[in-house]
């Protein structure tokens, strides 16, 4: 069965109107993908709402990869995985959030050890501007205190 | 968060990712990042969070020993073992000898280890009175609380944590009841003592007496129990071995093999321990470098030998090793310091002490390794090693990485 199925194609539609044909072991990459196709509630074309080409490309760019190194060297494709995430942090964080939401895992681990390596050595104060869009005006004020005692021990 | 909420924002107000996102932090910055905010500190210290993180509880990244107090200055150290593999090493292992930047902590003692926590005890000066107290520490997050007396008098604490079933730990303790306080039946056994357990929840912070009173042995100790099965373990050199099930709060014994014919008063416990829910024991009863690791059916129906070793390999390339120790003649110079099972049983290996140095040793391909180099090595005028012989097994603590409260 499984060596009809890799002749299947898919058609993924963004959440802009651009269509992709992906072959069918590529796009059950994604788990919500799979779930929708093992239901057999998926016609060809399957919409993947919130998340638009641009990003679409990059997420099936990165299963076609995993998809085909299965025989390659760990070490290629982690080499791969590396420079893959290596993007300006919009792309960054809209593929997470793309990754997150289609489930597809492996792109995720990937994304979030990024980001993970990204922010180990930062601050705390760093952190807050960053994640939680905290004001140098909000850090110069009811925070300072906090901000004092909380980066005391950083190092 | 504003209608057209930047990719960065989405990731920040996303539960799921931001914990992924933690899950792949050293500690080191793990612990620093608690202060970000209130939901970020919620994400970290949910009991489910240090769950996932590690979600194998039994990964040991290293040991804690004491050296021997036959040295005139016994100390602390720490041993890292198989490192590389583990998440959190960020190059940065500073936060691996956590015990001794405690200084409230003085004059501590590990005793017990288990899941990530440790138990000590250290003497505090209390209005000049020195007193023994109790302390729960975590030496990934440097925490460490410090537990209620226990009643005076009692045979020992007892770790119990296991974040897979529970997030909250238990310390059991074992004294032994006057037999004047009790009516006591018809028990003519001299040998047979009464005893009573007592446990500290950290659900309630605070000790209760559990259960009746319960006979064993005069000799028994309820000191260095280990936390297996949902019961605590006692291997009794004298007397019967006994566990106590959490559950049911019921003492019984564990099935040992049977004690060979000889002139033996009671079993030559070499080691005991737990490893990836596994528990072990080496008795060695005659000088000899070839013994069986058994393992206790999980079900206490009896035990079996679970590894055959010989380290008569290990012998010839260290000869230092096939001396026997001066003070007790009955020994070889080797300690099983720890032995630790992995996911593959083929990977699963012990930490071995032999004078000078610190080795593995495989369990599935039977090779050894050089940890590393302790002490210098010394014979006295008989050729017996004396001092570079630093460690034993009792004196080891298994180091897991935890970020569980406490």
């Amino acid at each position: 069965m499984s060596s009809s199925l890799e002749k299947n194609m898919l058609i993924l539609r963004s959440s802009d109107g651009e269509e992709f044909i992906v072959p069918e072991v590529v796009a059950v990459m994604s788990k919500a993908i799979k779930n929708m196709v093992e239901d057999e509630c998926a016609s060809n074309t399957i919409p993947v709402p919130n998340v638009d080409a641009n990003i679409l490309a990059m997420v099936i760019e990165f299963c076609k990869k995993h998809d085909e190194s299965e025989a390659e060297a760990a070490s290629d494709l982690k080499t791969f995985d590396s420079e893959f995430v290596n993007r300006g942090q919009e792309a960054l964080y809209d593929l997470i959030t793309a990754a997150n939401f289609r489930d597809v895992k492996e792109l995720l681990d990937a994304l979030c050890q990024n980001v993970a390596e990204m922010i180990k050595g930062k601050s705390v104060h760093h952190i807050r501007i960053q994640f939680l869009g905290y004001q140098l005006f909000e850090i110069l004020t009811s925070n300072f205190i906090w901000n004092i005692w909380c980066d005391r021990d950083f190092d | 968060m504003s209608v057209h909420s930047s990719p960065i924002d989405k990731v920040a107000a996303n539960d799921d990712i931001l914990t992924q996102i933690l899950m792949k932090l050293p500690v080191k910055s793990l612990l620093r990042f608690k202060s970000v905010s209130k939901h970020w500190l919620s994400l970290i210290v949910n009991p489910h969070f240090a769950r996932c993180r590690n979600p194998n509880s039994s990964f040991v990244s290293g040991l804690f020993l004491y050296s021997s107090k036959r040295r005139r200055n016994p100390e602390l150290n720490f041993i890292p073992l198989q490192n590389n593999e583990n998440p959190s090493d960020d190059g940065d292992d500073a936060y691996l000898a956590p015990l001794t930047t405690i200084p409230s902590l003085s004059g501590k003692e590990i005793f017990s280890s288990c899941h990530g926590l440790l138990c000590c005890s250290s003497y505090s000066n209390l209005e000049g009175d020195y007193q023994l107290r109790y302390h729960i520490l975590n030496p990934t997050t440097k925490q460490f609380k410090s537990l209620p007396q226990p009643r005076d008098g009692h045979k020992g604490l007892n770790l119990v944590f296991d974040p897979s079933r529970s997030p909250h730990y238990k310390v059991v303790c074992v004294w032994r009841v006057d037999c004047d306080d009790l009516v006591l039946s018809v028990d003519s056994d001299q040998n047979k003592l009464y005893y009573q357990i007592e446990i500290y929840s950290s659900e309630t912070g605070s000790w209760r007496a559990c259960a009746e009173p319960f006979t064993a042995n005069r000799n028994s100790q309820f000191h260095s129990g280990v936390y297996w099965n949902g019961a605590i373990n006692w291997f009794n050199t004298f007397g019967d071995s006994l566990y106590f099930n959490i559950e049911d709060e019921r003492v019984r014994t564990i099935p040992m093999p049977p004690i060979p014919h000889g002139d033996w008063k009671g079993r030559p416990f070499r080691y005991y321990g737990e490893s990836n829910d596994h528990l072990h024991f080496v008795e060695i009863y005659n000088p000899r470098i070839q013994f069986d690791v058994y393992e206790i059916e999980r079900d206490y129906s009896g035990c079996f030998v679970k590894y055959h070793v010989d380290l008569g390999s290990v012998g010839a390339a260290f000869p230092q090793m096939m001396q026997r120790l001066s003070w007790n003649p009955m020994y070889y110079s080797f300690a099983i310091l720890s032995l630790v099972r992995e996911k593959k049983d083929d990977d699963s290996f012990m930490v071995l002490h032999i004078p000078g140095k610190i080795l593995r040793y495989n369990l599935g391909d039977k090779s050894f390794e050089k940890i590393c180099d302790v002490g210098a090595e010394h014979c006295d005028g008989n050729g017996m090693i004396e001092d570079s012989f630093m460690y034993f097994w009792f004196h080891s603590f298994q180091y897991i990485e935890s970020v569980s409260c406490i």
